[in-house]
């Protein structure tokens, strides 16, 4: 009977253990730092086994120790900051402290309230099995748990087997998310070995020193890592950097100068505090750095304190903050920056601030080394970065007027942060030709800006190469940048691009878009609101992508609004595009339309909260100039689509649009229209390109007078068109075919039909069907219905 | 839906088609009809509700799967065409060997 009931309490027991490791299971996938995962691995395993204490010790630098991580609950007495290990646990099974540690340890740990322990192992992201091994030089990266109750602690097989799923979802997130991080804490304890009177440079292979560093130093640097991470611009992140020392070491005054050239010259950089008197000097000369040091005493280093004039203003300590790069000569240690620290009496560095300082440094330092990564130079300074990202800025202020000779734009720009992720671009081609770029980088802060950076680079380097075509043709454009976006290793980020190039002379727009949704184009002619096909997929995602292409010819007061998805609202609801419609069909009244449009949208998205980076680009021939139009081609457009059915809602939203710009075409013939050249495309895919997505179909729309005339061109295997040979679907057996019909509905369906194809030289279908003669319209008329048109 | 279907007998099912059927779609469409098309003595109701556009590639599939079912003695109706389906059925002649209507399609007794 009692075996019955236990065997039921046990089954209860596992069910209610499932649950409970499938929450664990996705509370661990949320985290992301060793302390928070520690945090709920000990909360859950006490709350489990009901234990009154338990405590994480991590690796240290030797192998025969480990470090106080973390602890919970009520310890009966202080645990040692770092454990002697005798031998490797080598499960996740309950042990006791007498199997695993030395007796002096044991004593301290028994003595604190603890009694058993088990290992957590872990697998790094370079694939060795750390901890667990045979040997005691692995234990050195084992992850100890102990455990503690008042009670005896006597586990049974369900909670051995709770203890082993738990261990593993650790080893899991461990190995996924936070094992890089795991063991830079590791490394950075060995690497710490410096000398208390003087900052030495660590050396590989040195003599590693006993840790200092506690927890709470562990958890504040890695709160700070994540700080330097969200920063917007290297201000922040010294800012950061400066207060975070000023706190640890409880400054009056800091001050960071940073290199410049030539290499011996320091500008201010940032200065925190009050300075004792008068004001610190701007540039600071140093004749020959310190060798190998990290930190100096100002008073015995006279070449970092040229007349005391730093000493004069309270300062006493001085950090070198560097970086070693390779160059001609060698791998050399290059100072990045001075920081200079005070306070009104002299300032002691215990060993454990020492490290404190150099991890935070060895974290800055890798931040300036990502950026280096992006901006591959390696010869650059804090100031060439700085400006780089101040760049980001300054070169997209936050409304721009400007007017080339051809071309009138307005921009608005609101970044959600003081470094957003969208940016715009003007770039000026060969004849007279403008390129216009505005993208959008998810995200914000650093990541997204030196994404952003990266971006306007290759662009710029397109625009400006001797291959002036090549930047004229927006998706080859597009697919050359998702190329280079994806060999980035670090490419993560998805990124929306839109690249159109003006023509001046015909006043073409030739455009692509990733994932910058429908464009709009408002016709002064027709008062007309037109969604351009667009929104490919985004960029840096997904290898070989294509993108569809159209040309536009804009007309004299058109407006052109490219706009990123944090104004969406305002562009397209909101009744914005109804006033801007009739402010057009007015026209001039005195005030450029460009400008009450630009104001009018100004209203519009500032009247909504801005949770999102927001650019708008107004683009607007000026009438005036309509007559310089060298080959004005206002009635037609032009398509070019990769060889892929999923390009073929483009299609539509094109064909939509020319049908809609047409008067004189009835609902039967707009259909007609509609399904003949879908037909005509899709027959160039699946039987020009026999489903191969390499190739493109190109559609040409053209108003002519009394009709319209499409024409659906490939460069596919071709065929050896018959006329006679088109079957007429008469008899029964014709009738039950599966296929022939594409191009005998095309005549139905058409008053005209051409088609030139021969075998390897690809196929051009005309369609022509023509319209009903109305009266001429009116040049500007009252604004009709919006939607999908010219 | 797209591509549903509501069975009325043994031997007579509605298939609901739901929306265009284009070249994104157009294996769903044809895996579904085929299935049917198999079936002896089977009447297949579609259901073109709400389609307006058909591609000639669907015409085509369409029209196979009429003469296979025929074949095994059963029948294919179309039901709830509108002016746009129906121009289509005209001008690729389906209307010549398929029933067609704009009446809904039979409901479930």
């Amino acid at each position: 009977m009692t075996d019955l009931r236990g065997e039921a309490r046990t089954e209860k027991l596992a069910r209610f253990d499932v649950r409970t490791l499938r929450e664990i299971s996705s509370k661990f996938r949320h985290k992301s730092t060793p302390a928070e995962l520690f945090h709920i691995y000990l909360l859950t395993l006490m709350g489990r086994m009901m234990l009154r204490r338990a405590a994480v010790y991590i690796p240290t630098a030797d192998a025969g120790k480990s470090r106080l991580f973390l602890h919970k609950g009520h310890a009966a007495g202080e645990l040692p900051e770092t454990i002697e290990l005798l031998q490797i646990p080598p499960n996740r099974r309950w042990m006791s402290l007498s199997d695993i540690l030395s007796e002096s340890s044991q004593a301290e740990i028994e003595a604190a309230g603890f009694s058993n322990l088990h290992a957590i192992r872990w697998k790094d992201s370079a694939g060795a099995t750390r901890g667990a091994g045979v040997t005691i030089q692995d234990s050195a990266l084992s992850i100890l748990v102990i455990t503690g109750s008042d009670r005896m602690i006597e586990p049974n097989q369900a909670d051995e087997q709770f203890l082993d799923l738990l261990g593993r979802q650790a080893e899991e997130t461990l190995e996924r998310h936070m094992g890089d991080m795991l063991r830079r804490l590791v490394d950075l304890g060995r690497r710490s070995d410096l000398a208390r009177g003087e900052g030495r440079q660590s050396t590989v292979g040195r003599r590693t020193r006993e840790a200092l560093l506690d927890t709470r130093n562990f958890q504040t640097l890695q709160d700070i890592a994540f700080r330097f991470k969200s920063g917007s611009s290297l201000f922040d992140l010294f800012n950061t950097y400066l207060l975070t020392i000023m706190g640890r070491l409880r400054l009056k005054r800091a001050a960071i100068y940073a290199a410049t050239l030539p290499s011996n010259c320091f500008r201010m950089f940032l200065l925190k505090g009050r300075p004792e008197r008068g004001s610190m000097p701007d540039i600071i000369e140093v004749d020959e750095m310190p060798k190998n040091q990290l930190w100096v005493n100002i008073k015995d280093h006279r070449e970092l304190n040229r007349g005391n004039i730093l000493g004069r203003q309270g300062y006493s300590l001085a950090w070198i903050l560097s970086r070693e790069t390779d160059t001609p000569d060698g791998r050399q240690t290059r100072a990045d920056a001075l920081v200079y620290m005070g306070r009104d009496e002299d300032i002691r560095l215990e060993a454990a601030d020492i490290k404190f300082i150099e991890i935070l440094n060895h974290q800055i330092v890798g931040m300036l080394n990502m950026l280096d990564s992006f901006n591959a130079r390696e010869s650059g300074t804090l100031w060439d970065w700085d400006s780089n990202l101040s760049t980001l800025i300054q070169d997209t202020p936050a409304d721009q007027c400007a007017r080339k000779e051809h071309l009138q734009r307005r921009v608005l720009f609101r970044p959600a942060h003081r470094v957003g992720g969208d940016f715009y671009d003007f770039h000026d081609l060969r004849d007279g030709r403008q390129a216009v770029v505005l993208a959008d980088v998810v995200g914000h802060g650093i990541p997204a800006a030196i994404w952003t950076y990266a971006i306007r680079e290759q662009l710029q380097k397109i625009a400006t190469s001797d291959d002036h075509d090549r930047a004229s043709r927006p998706a080859d454009v597009l697919e050359n940048l998702n190329a280079v976006l994806l060999k980035n290793q670090k490419s993560e980020i998805p990124v929306s691009v839109f690249y159109g190039v003006f023509d001046p002379r015909d006043w073409s727009f030739t455009y692509s878009s990733a994932g910058i949704d429908y464009p709009l184009l408002l016709r002064a002619q027709d008062a007309k609101v037109f969604e351009l096909p667009a929104g490919g997929l985004f960029l840096g995602c997904v290898p070989n992508i294509r993108f569809s292409e159209e040309t536009i010819y804009l007309e004299p007061d058109d407006l052109l609004i490219l706009y990123t998805d944090g104004c969406e609202s305002a562009v397209l609801g909101g009744g914005w595009r109804e006033t801007a419609l009739q402010h057009i069909r007015r026209g001039p009244c005195g005030r450029p339309v460009l400008d009450l449009l630009h104001e009018l949208l100004l209203g519009a998205i500032d009247a909504r909260p801005q949770e999102d980076d927001c650019t708008a680009i107004l683009i607007s021939p000026p009438a005036e100039i309509a007559a310089r139009r060298e080959q004005p081609e206002p009635d037609l457009r032009t398509l070019t689509i990769p060889s892929d059915v999923r390009h073929l809602p483009t299609l539509r939203v094109f064909i939509d649009n020319v049908i809609r710009r047409l008067d004189g075409l009835s609902t039967e013939d707009a259909f007609a229209v509609e399904f003949t050249v879908e037909d005509a495309a899709v027959n160039s895919i699946q039987h020009g390109y026999e489903g191969r997505p390499d190739g493109s179909v190109t559609i040409e729309a053209r108003r002519e007078p009394d009709r319209l005339v499409l024409t659906i061109t490939d460069r596919g295997r071709g065929f050896r068109y018959d006329i006679d040979r088109i079957p007429r679907f008469e008899s029964d057996q014709d009738l039950y075919r599966s296929n022939g019909r594409g191009l005998f509905m095309m005549r139905q369906f058409m008053d005209d039909v051409d088609i030139q194809s021969t075998p390897g030289g690809g196929t051009v279908v005309r369609l022509v069907k023509r319209l009903i003669q109305r009266p001429p319209q009116r040049a500007r008329r009252a604004p009709e219905e919006t939607g999908h048109a010219i | 839906m797209p591509f549903d279907s509501r069975p009325l007998s043994d031997a007579a099912t509605v298939f609901v088609v739901g929306g265009d059927v284009r070249p994104e779609n157009i294996e769903g469409y044809r895996k579904k009809l085929y299935e049917y098309c198999e079936r002896k003595t089977f009447i297949l109701h579609v259901d073109m509700t709400g389609v307006e556009h058909l591609s000639s590639w669907a015409i085509g599939v369409t029209a196979l799967a009429t003469q296979k079912i025929r074949q095994n003695g059963g029948d294919l109706k179309i039901w709830g065409s509108g002016d746009n389906l129906k121009r289509i059925l005209k001008f690729s002649r389906l209307d010549m060997i398929i029933e067609s209507s704009s009446d809904p399609a039979p409901k479930s007794p």
